[in-house]
């Protein structure tokens, strides 16, 4: 097994330990629902009431903390990175909450819907305007999707970080 | 790499086995689509792990993330 998987399963390890159900999000959530890419993104959504828990077990696995706050975390270990957000808002409780569990080569994980993750790839080029990949993953998403997509959800999003334009402009 | 006389051949039938478009895309780094359903039969992890076998024996040195994550407009 590549490093790369190992990785992902030692942190799925972890969780189990640290008795909390994270959802795969991110570019490997991406993967997940068809949209096959080179990434390297290990995100996942914590419940926030875990992140003193899993912070302690991520130093104690060898990462360093990069950069935390109430919203998200980053660590790093050598050329491994990984990275939490925290789930404390209800939008975010409930989209970890109905996160699909699924069988993969890693183990057993939960995964995001298609909606959230949109709802979370929008959040981040939001944030953060220089990662197009975000926007890209989104029309890749809608591309293979699209008919059954919750559009009400979708909207929702959008019009949560004020872009109802850019929905357009991605479905067109 | 084919080092086979019956080149010509054998790429003919590579093409039947593949589709030419996802095998192209898949090899420039492309996002590539798999079939959609389990009954596909197709393990997008497993595709991603083939994938990325191939990404770090070319990309030696992946770029890893050097400052936190940007913005504060978090609402979800």
């Amino acid at each position: 097994m590549s490093n790369l998987a190992e990785q992902i399963r030692e942190a799925l390890s972890m969780f189990v330990r640290s008795g909390t159900e994270p959802a795969l999000i991110g570019g490997l959530a991406v993967v997940a629902h068809q949209v096959v890419r080179a990434t390297k993104d290990v995100d996942f959504l914590v419940e926030a009431e875990a992140a003193d828990k899993v912070h302690a077990a991520l130093l104690d696995l060898g990462y360093q903390c990069l950069y935390r706050s109430e919203d998200a975390a980053n660590y790093v270990r050598a050329t491994e990175g990984l990275d939490l957000l925290y789930a404390h808002r209800p939008l975010a409780r409930r989209l970890l909450a109905q996160a699909s569990e699924r069988e993969t080569p890693m183990g057993r994980m939960r995964i995001i819907s298609v909606e959230g993750l949109i709802g979370f790839k929008l959040q981040g080029f939001v944030n953060d305007a220089t990662r197009t990949r975000d926007l890209d993953d989104i029309r890749s998403l809608f591309k293979i999707h699209l008919t059954s997509l919750n559009m009400d959800e979708v909207r929702e999003y959008f019009a949560l970080f004020s872009k109802p334009d850019l929905l357009n402009e991605l479905l067109g | 790499m084919n080092y086979s006389d019956n080149a010509e051949s054998n790429s003919e039938s590579a093409i039947d086995r593949a589709d030419a478009g996802v095998v192209l895309a898949r090899e420039a780094g492309v996002p590539f689509h798999l079939p959609l359903g389990k009954a596909s039969g197709v393990d997008p992890f497993t595709e991603w792990l083939s994938l990325m076998e191939v990404v770090q024996m070319l990309c030696l040195e992946w770029p890893v993330r050097d400052k936190p994550m940007q913005g504060n407009l978090w609402r979800i």
